[in-house]
């Protein structure tokens, strides 16, 4: 049994499953104020890619992390405006203008990417520290999982509780909810519709835009062509998953991360005999079985996708 | 402002979709050498890892460009990328198209599309990095596959990794174990770190076959090198290109032990050579020029060019920064070791 803990080594696993939910979580919550005012947003997978290759870099020629970090979200935050424009004032299908922007993204990243960067063989501009939290990062369990993370992991778990609280707390929330459930009611109770959609919009930009930070700022200190490798799509998934709601979408996330490396485990150190393509197949079979039903109803907010016109 | 301007929109967005097509469509351009009565055009296609891998693709390009910098050989070489497996014969098609000399590639997966196009067009010389498989004999005659024996510096690197770790548990973070080669380098580790550490426990991971992320997730290699610590490893082996770097990542930012492969990657990934003891090499771009060499001089032969140690086709990279922190000890162990593959005195035990 002890044998069995230390392979387990749940300390280490839910560690690791909390650090790889990180942009999974950000883009969710992305999603979440999009749709929440009433704009799909698949977009999120290029606006992580985009971030994720500006963010680097800027980190490249600056020397600095932080200064990539800045650039990351702000590139986030102007990916997202097009998405804004193009769907919210040129009334484009919010899906086509999603997709339109994903496929820009990687052409676009990539190709900078092979034109300034790819021959760069020197040392990269690095990794966010490492900050461990004084005094709770001493605790045992909670203090190896919570307390001694990088940037954009704390930033998520604190945003979590932000994005919560700004969406079912103030009246910027409810003016939000109200602009996806009914706009012409919100529009009606003079609420600007456009303008809450945009903001949203943006918002969501700059969250997804740290998540895209996570790929080559924290975890390679290094941007690879299309690194972010469809978690932009998990994390929509995630947030189904999750109804709208921070706190589920990061139970959901978890859930995703948390079987991929268990997958993983019972093949390096476990030794199941099974083979390891039925091990890497759980996340994906687990989605399948969570979004099929397992989970009950999940309502999404009325006027989501539906472009608005006014009068 | 909103009223009337949906087609605004649509050719707007319909601009964005062409640029991102054109984007994607331009690759790098070539360069084209001076004073010669023929240009050999060399095409390289890459499999899903890319150049980027600064190991194994990026190495077997070395090999092209090495050929265009050398004059005697009037080569001019270009890449392309792929991106999913699907891009294989496309990618090869293109070099077809354009009427190349030779056309190299890089990787076990592309085999089969390299087979069929060599049918195809006998008329162009095709080399295949990494492919040995001519169960369909006999070979095309504009056909050769350059093998590496993989078993062997996987065997010196594991046989070094025995004798440095302190805590009898090393990893290895590896790419698809669909791929025999990366098999190779990993079986081979294991069996030399058992040779010189009979009590040595070796932990291992393959990557679960994803399509892009092939070859291609260092998150993930990082993700599987930090568990290894968890467990009690010291010295991680990235096998598998920005997979296996990840691993390596993993080991520096712990304080760990690593081992690079392929190429020296204390040369191509500068990131990690402080915790990086030594790579465990095949002579990718030596083995590439090699063949171009062979068509532009006209001795061009198909079937298998074999690479090993007795031939200096794969070896042992320097220690570099563990240069001094090895010990005299050690480091004539590994020579023996070393001499004795060369000599064939012992084998690998690594058989398919």
């Amino acid at each position: 049994m002890t044998d069995f803990l230390s392979q387990l080594d749940p300390v280490s696993l839910l560690s690791i499953t909390l650090i790889t939910a990180t942009p999974l979580v950000l883009a969710a919550m992305g999603g979440m104020m999009c749709e929440r005012s009433g704009v799909v947003n698949i977009a999120l997978e290029g606006i992580m890619l985009t971030g994720a290759f500006i963010g680097y870099g800027v980190a490249f020629f600056t020397h600095s992390v932080w200064i990539g970090l800045a650039a990351a979200i702000v590139s986030g935050m102007l990916i997202a405006t097009l998405h804004a424009v193009l769907s919210i004032s040129f009334l484009v299908d919010q899906i086509v203008s999603g997709m339109v922007i994903n496929i820009l993204a990687v052409g676009i990243t990539g190709v900078f990417y092979r034109t300034y960067l790819e021959s760069a063989t020197t040392v990269g501009p690095g990794t966010f520290p490492h900050w461990d939290v004084p005094v709770l990062s001493a605790i045992p369990v909670i203090g190896p999982i919570f307390f001694q993370n990088q940037f954009v992991t704390y930033a998520m778990l604190i945003l979590i509780f932000v994005v919560h609280f700004i969406l079912f707390r103030t009246v910027w929330g409810l003016r939000t909810r109200a602009c996806g459930e009914h706009p012409r009611a919100a529009e009606t109770a003079g609420i600007n519709v456009y303008f809450v959609r945009y903001v949203n919009v943006i918002a969501s930009g700059a969250l997804a835009g740290l998540g895209g930070a996570y790929f080559s700022l924290q975890q390679i200190g290094n941007f690879l062509p299309n690194m972010t490798g469809g978690r932009g799509y998990i994390a929509l998934a995630a947030m189904i998953f999750g109804k709208w709601t921070p706190l589920g979408a990061f139970a959901a996330s978890l859930l995703f991360s948390g079987s991929d490396q268990v997958g993983s485990r019972l093949q390096s150190v476990f030794h199941v005999p099974i083979p390891l393509q039925f091990l890497g197949m759980i996340p994906y079979v687990l989605t399948i079985i969570v979004v099929a039903g397992a989970m009950g109803r999940a309502v999404a907010p009325a006027a989501v996708g539906i472009p608005y016109k006014k009068g | 402002m909103v009223r009337g301007s949906r087609l605004t929109g649509v050719i707007a967005a319909a601009t964005l979709v062409a640029a991102a097509v054109l984007a994607v469509g331009c690759g790098s351009t070539p360069t084209t050498g001076s004073s010669c009565s023929k240009t050999w055009k060399v095409g390289l296609v890459t499999d899903v890892g890319k150049l980027s891998d600064k190991s194994f693709n990026f190495d077997s390009y070395k090999g092209v460009q090495d050929a265009q910098a050398d004059s005697s050989l009037c080569v001019q070489g270009r890449a392309i990328e792929s991106s999913v497996e699907s891009d294989y014969p496309k990618n090869i098609g293109q070099f077809v198209d354009q009427k190349y000399d030779m056309i190299v590639t890089v990787g076990f997966k592309l085999g089969d599309a390299t087979i069929k196009a060599a049918k195809a067009n006998p008329n162009i010389k095709f080399v295949m990095v990494d492919y040995g498989d001519f169960t369909d004999n006999p070979t095309p005659s504009n056909l050769v596959g350059l093998l590496f024996k993989e078993d062997q510096p996987g065997f010196l690197a594991g046989a070094l990794a025995g004798l440095l770790t302190k805590s009898n548990v090393i990893g290895a973070v590896a790419g698809l174990q669909t791929v025999p080669p990366v098999v190779h380098y990993v079986q081979g580790y294991e069996n030399g770190a058992k040779y010189t550490n009979p009590k040595v426990k070796v932990l291992k991971i393959y990557q679960p076959e994803s399509g892009a992320k092939d070859f291609n997730d260092p998150d993930w290699g990082k993700q599987q090198a930090t568990t290894f610590f968890g467990q009690g490893a010291d010295i991680i082996f990235g096998v598998g290109g920005n997979t296996g770097n990840g691993g390596l990542l993993a080991a520096k930012e712990k304080g760990k032990m690593c081992i690079g492969v392929d190429v020296d990657q204390y040369v191509s990934y500068p990131d990690v050579d402080s915790c990086l003891i030594t790579s465990a090499e095949k002579h990718l771009d030596k083995a590439v020029k090699t063949a171009i060499t062979t068509m532009v001089q006209g001795s061009f032969k198909s079937g298998l060019l074999t690479f090993e140690m007795a031939n200096d086709g794969v070896g042992l990279a320097p220690y570099h920064d563990f240069d001094s922190k090895i010990s005299a000890d050690v480091k004539a162990k590994i020579a023996d070791v070393q001499a004795k593959l060369k000599a064939g005195s012992i084998t690998t035990g690594v058989t398919s």
